[in-house]
């Protein structure tokens, strides 16, 4: 009898539980990694394996992979000298850039960060702007001004030109990190005694300083990557990596090889850098930030 | 509206257990408050109950309906939270008329239940209106009426008054109390506010660190506590050690009382309004220090190598200067906690 | 003080970034022009949007900027969703999914270009069971470009959704739950109604500047039509008409000053949206 009761208790909960979390955290990990995979651990494996295709053989259709290996196009990247002088150059530009962006955007992200002041939104949307309007359009209006002055197909043009892009995302990055230390610890400084400069020493450094060198090394990253802004005003005189890649891309011959060298020259700083930022960046709030969200 | 069984549940966080094994058997209608301390399980309890956070082991019947592995939209609860939760981007009707939409009921009926609901918590013309317009005690009436309007088999309130200040909370408080009344809806409260707990509830269910510790209706909680956590839990109360032998208590500092059957060590918990001093140059207490607490008067006396706190309120309170020789008079029923001294 | 902080920050992108757009504005009106008598004029703007070629490439600019903002947003929000939920590896793919976000978007459409293009890879791993990829590259309907943009911006819109996402209090989804919402009807009532500004915010981000992408349609768009950017970009360096080519750089800029304006509105309106008697 009692058995009986149970069961009927039973069958009233009949409808399926949902699965424990855990499992389903489980497929949901292997869903993203899968797709993750596909969508770029992948591609990003053909891309490299066209670096080692034996020019001997070759890599033609219907081949799904290459007839054989061979490191001679990377043995040839690094011999060739043009390819080495885009690579110093862009590391150059790009360092420059960082800093250049850091001072620049240090004080003005503290105004917005911690100043209120009247005409601050406008300000604001005027920082965001840049980061808005497209690299195209800003590469040709400064490349118009650049030719005039004589600035134009120069290293230091090709840097301020960059910097445009950069220092909008610097300031964002630095101005969101700055925000988000309360104001009561400076007021708790303050009272404790402390004075301005200290306070910014012992209390705004330190807490500031993740996202200083996450914006740092995310502007280094964007700078490396620019194309159209450095395309306009620095090329063909200015060759960065990501300029070289177009030219080995747009010219008449296309060499694929090549390409997938220049690629994974480009991408292997790219993503180094950009890990480490993330490593030090605290959470997704000022990347976002820095990208343009308000 | 149902009788709600929960048999045996356990909850762990990693490796933290919020919820150790917990029973509960609430009667339709009844009105009960979970009380305890912040970390003690209440909560987790509540949320378990609601579908919000699965049970590692256990049962919950509503009625004879077993629903513990039922997802929350399917188990026909009412929770009021204690940040309201109304829906920000809705009108107070569509906040109060949600759980019926839900539930595909006919548009027609919707506006009469949501008109009346509204009307249960006086807020009937504001029906238009965004809940960030409205006052905390109102948006906590709205969500009151939201979790009503669905008729639920119970009603969870979890910390409902905490957001609200002091005056607001009681006046809030009652009307949840009368509208459960009312609708005749058993109810299950949690809150940390032994004064809350106290006034609102049917039964007060004491925990502590995942357990229950007591439980029982408010006045028999406070006036015979079984376990010293709930003496010193529910309101104030004086520990006090006694020698007791053949029904005789003696205190440390020479007085006695007559308490049936005790015998051994005890511990008895005396309620500071429960203890008289009375001005004697020759007692064995001194008052140490003398605080005006409005509607009180305390007194800290030193007694025995302790300190004894003394309430009394009304017009006739003694003010006594700190250093005053004083007697103690315990009530003439003295109540033995059944637990030796942790 | 307050003007010594700005100067540097603001200050430089008033001289590199405000000045210039000023003179293009100008030359685009004729005045200033290099290479031009200085003299105003609309016959640039009229030019521009009575050549068939120019209208053309407006409208191609417009569908290589709404396309590809589609598909990366239909990618974007379960995958913004997906990372609201805990599961094993996580940290790791909270990295992953960003990468793109730093891959230059030239990257991006060689390895399209690898993969899709005819007699690439996907064609040859199609190739054993008799089916042939339709054409992806310089296609008329620019697929490739979409493909490339839109693998470009689905990181950028999961990051800013996810953040928005976030945003919603855990009481409010357990609140519709406990009303008897289902997770799809809590998601679709209560969590996307109030991401909304968010994602509105990320969709027209990635709108605007695919409007000026220039280096995805140029190595995999079709030989026509092209987008404003590409003439845009051949006035000025190949044909030296910088009149004409400020005149379709400040109608970009334009649309990014509409889409900047309005995604001011959105954000500080969403609190005055919730507040208010309705209707």
């Amino acid at each position: 009898m009692t058995v009986l009761v149970s069961a009927t208790e039973e069958l009233a909960v009949d409808i399926p539980a949902a699965p424990r979390p855990a499992r389903r955290g489980w497929w949901l990990s292997i869903g993203l990694y899968a797709a993750i995979t596909l969508t770029l651990i992948a591609p990003l494996f053909v891309t490299f394996l066209w670096s080692m295709v034996d020019p001997k053989t070759g890599w033609f259709a219907p081949d799904v992979l290459p007839r054989s290996l061979s490191l001679i196009h990377w043995q040839r990247a690094f011999e060739d000298r043009g390819l080495m002088t885009s690579l110093f150059t862009s590391l150059f530009i790009s360092a420059v850039v960082m800093i250049l962006s850091a001072a620049l955007a240090l004080p003005t992200a503290y105004a917005l960060a911690k100043i209120p002041f009247k005409a601050k939104r406008a300000i604001e949307m005027f920082i965001l702007a840049p980061l808005i309007v497209p690299g195209l359009i800003v590469g040709v209006g400064i490349g118009f001004v650049f030719f005039r002055i004589g600035l134009a197909y120069t290293v230091p043009g090709v840097i301020l030109a960059q910097t445009i892009g950069t220092l909008p995302f610097m300031i964002r990055v630095l101005a969101a990190t700055l925000e988000s230390i309360p104001a009561d610890l400076v007021n708790a400084a303050r009272t404790l005694g402390a004075s301005p400069l200290r306070i910014g020493w012992h209390i705004l450094v330190p807490l500031a300083w993740p996202g200083f060198i996450a914006g740092g090394l995310l502007s280094f990253v964007g700078s490396f990557e620019e194309f159209e802004k450095t395309f306009i005003v620095g090329a063909p005189q200015v060759e960065t990596l990501t300029v070289k890649l177009w030219t080995v891309l747009g010219g008449k011959v296309m060499i694929f090889p090549n390409a997938a060298v220049v690629t994974f020259i480009v991408l292997a700083p790219t993503i180094l850098i950009f890990f480490l930022a993330e490593r030090a960046m605290k959470n997704d709030g000022a990347l976002a930030a820095g990208m343009g969200k308000l | 509206m149902a009788r709600v069984r929960l048999s045996a549940l356990r909850k762990t966080f990693g490796a933290t257990v919020a919820v150790a094994s917990f029973d509960l058997d609430v009667a339709d209608g009844e009105f009960v408050a979970l009380l305890g301390p912040s970390g003690c399980g209440k909560t987790t309890v509540l949320r378990m109950i609601a579908g919000i956070a699965p049970p590692d082991s256990g049962t919950i019947h509503f009625g004879d309906r077993r629903i513990d592995s039922l997802v929350p939209e399917r188990r026909n609860v009412g929770l009021v939270f204690q940040s309201y939760a109304l829906f920000p981007h809705m009108t107070l009707f569509d906040n109060v008329g949600f759980g019926l939409r839900m539930r595909r009921i006919p548009r027609t009926e919707i506006a009469r239940r949501v008109g009346d609901a509204l009307a249960l918590v006086d807020l009937a013309p504001m029906a238009r209106r965004y809940p960030r317009l409205l006052s905390g005690g109102q948006q906590q009436r709205v969500a009151l009426a939201r979790a009503l309007v669905v008729e639920p088999d119970v009603l969870l309130l979890d910390e409902p008054l905490s957001n609200l200040d002091a005056k607001l909370r009681e006046h809030l408080r009652d009307d949840i109390l009368a509208l459960q009344r009312r609708l005749g809806m058993t109810a299950i409260y949690v809150t940390h506010d032994q004064s809350e707990a106290m006034a609102i509830a049917d039964r007060v269910v004491l925990m502590d660190a995942g357990r229950m510790i007591e439980a029982g209706r408010p006045r028999d909680l406070y006036r015979a506590p079984r376990h010293r956590f709930t003496a010193e839990f529910l309101g104030h109360t004086n520990i006090i050690d006694g020698k007791a032998a053949d029904g005789r208590i003696a205190f440390p500092w020479g007085d006695t009382a007559t308490v049936e059957g005790a015998s051994g060590d005890v511990v008895i918990s005396v309620r500071p309004e429960d203890i008289r001093l009375r001005v004697a140059g020759d007692g064995p207490g001194e008052v140490r220090d003398v605080t005006f607490l409005g509607a009180d008067v305390e007194h800290k006396v030193a007694l025995g190598g302790s300190i004894v706190r003394a309430r009394s309120s009304g017009l006739e309170a003694p003010v006594l200067v700190p250093g005053t020789r004083v007697a103690i008079e315990l009530p003439s029923a003295l109540h033995i906690l059944n637990e030796a001294r942790a | 003080m307050l003007l010594m902080l700005l100067a540097p920050g603001a200050g430089y992108l008033l001289l590199f970034f405000g000045l210039p757009l000023a003179l293009a504005f100008l030359s685009s009106l004729g005045i200033g022009t290099i290479g031009a008598d200085s003299a105003f004029t609309f016959r640039h703007y009229v030019e521009l949007f009575t050549s068939s070629v120019y209208r053309d490439g407006i409208a191609f600019s417009v569908y290589i900027s709404l396309a590809p903002t589609i598909v990366s947003l239909a990618i974007a929000i379960p995958l913004a969703v997906a990372l609201q939920a805990s599961f094993p590896g996580k940290r790791l793919f909270a990295v992953l999914y960003k990468i793109p976000l730093v891959v230059p978007a030239i990257v991006a459409a060689f390895v399209v270009m690898i993969l899709f293009d005819r007699g690439g890879m996907l064609s040859r791993m199609l190739l054993p069971f008799g089916l042939q990829l339709p054409k992806l590259v310089r296609d008329d309907f620019a697929i490739g470009v979409i493909i490339a943009m839109a693998w470009k911006a689905v990181p950028f819109m999961a990051l800013i959704i996810a953040g928005a996402l976030a945003t919603v209090p855990g009481d409010l989804k357990a609140a519709a739950r406990t009303l008897g919402a289902g997770r799809l009807a809590t998601f679709l009532r209560v969590e996307l109604p109030l991401a909304l500004p968010g994602i509105t915010a990320a969709a027209l981000l990635v709108f605007v500047s695919s409007t000026g992408a220039f280096a995805v349609p140029s190595l995999l768009g079709p030989i026509y039509p092209r987008p404003l950017s590409i003439w845009m970009y051949e006035e000025a360096m190949h044909e030296n008409n910088w009149g004409l080519a400020s005149a379709m750089g400040i109608v970009l800029s334009a649309v990014a000053c509409v889409i900047l304006v309005a995604y001011y509105r959105l954000t500080t309106s969403v609190h005055r949206s919730a507040g208010g008697e309705a209707r």
